[in-house]
């Protein structure tokens, strides 16, 4: 692929990164807050992580095994975190 | 017979994949430390993390998020032959990286000005603790890109081999990586 292409590639993953970054602190200054709140930016984190390692960690270009390694850190931890935070009792 | 189009291995050395893997694994305890520490303590958490200020997390997001991308790009400038684009990039990135130890610094050096130490509980323990520990993170990160705009600079990756500038580049991507769970988690979670 040439590489104006890559180039352009990775400055709209960029702007979907920023974008998503807005969206959280957005949330929060419009007064969300809350279980359901928490786990939408979880989601929102791990999504963010699989576009960095996908795109700026080039790991789309590799065998699936070294992405599963990444797909499963996030979901092992974001689930775990989801846990204990279903588990919080309401302040 | 198919024969895959991927590479075998990620890009960089994998010894350095080895690191970041296990980078990453020790980070994941703390992350999740923190959440079942704020099950148990939930009153605590809420009354801390009223003590921070969300917008400057959002500014280092925006900081280490516009450094990580300028860095792939360096790899693929780099790449393509474009020696002097890498290094304007990789120039950039750093000082990006210097702007949000900058950022963090200070936010450390409040907390503690106002009073908040390791001391004060558990919520203040681990925000200090995670938050210095990913700082000393973003430090050595910020010196792999400044050994990778000099070597960039004297034509090291010119002859096509780039496995240390992906190496250096990918260490930076995880210490990325770390700060895209650290911030929602202790910042805005609530």
């Amino acid at each position: 692929m040439k590489t104006g292409i890559r180039q352009h590639q990775l400055i709209i993953v960029w702007l979907a990164l920023l974008l998503l970054s807005l969206i959280g602190l957005g949330g929060v200054k419009a007064g969300f807050h809350g279980l359901v709140f928490s786990l939408a930016l979880l989601l929102v984190a791990g999504l963010k992580i699989q576009l960095i390692a996908d795109w700026f960690m080039s790991l789309r270009e590799v065998r699936m095994f070294w992405r599963l390694i990444m797909l499963g850190w996030v979901l092992v931890v974001t689930g775990l975190i989801a846990i204990a935070f279903i588990f919080t009792p309401p302040v | 017979m198919l024969v895959s189009s991927k590479l075998k291995y990620p890009r960089g050395d994998l010894a350095v994949w080895a690191f970041i893997y296990a980078e990453l694994l020790v980070f994941s305890l703390f992350f999740v430390g923190y959440a079942f520490a704020r099950m148990l303590h939930p009153a605590e958490f809420a009354a801390g993390q009223q003590t921070l200020n969300p917008v400057l997390g959002l500014v280092n997001t925006v900081f280490l998020l516009t450094s990580g991308w300028l860095v792939a790009a360096a790899v693929l400038a780099c790449e393509s032959g474009s020696r002097s684009l890498a290094l304007k990039k990789l120039v950039v990135a750093t000082l990006l990286g210097l702007a949000f130890l900058a950022v963090k610094g200070y936010e450390i050096g409040h907390h503690f000005a106002v009073g908040y130490d390791l001391d004060t509980n558990t919520f203040h323990f681990l925000y200090l603790f995670m938050g210095s520990f990913h700082f000393m993170h973003v430090v050595l990160g910020a010196g792999v890109l400044v050994i990778l705009a000099v070597k960039v600079n004297r034509g090291d990756y010119s002859n096509g081999e780039l496995r240390g500038l992906e190496s250096g580049a990918a260490y930076w991507h995880m210490v990325d990586i770390v700060w895209m769970i650290l911030f929602p988690l202790v910042y805005l979670m609530r």
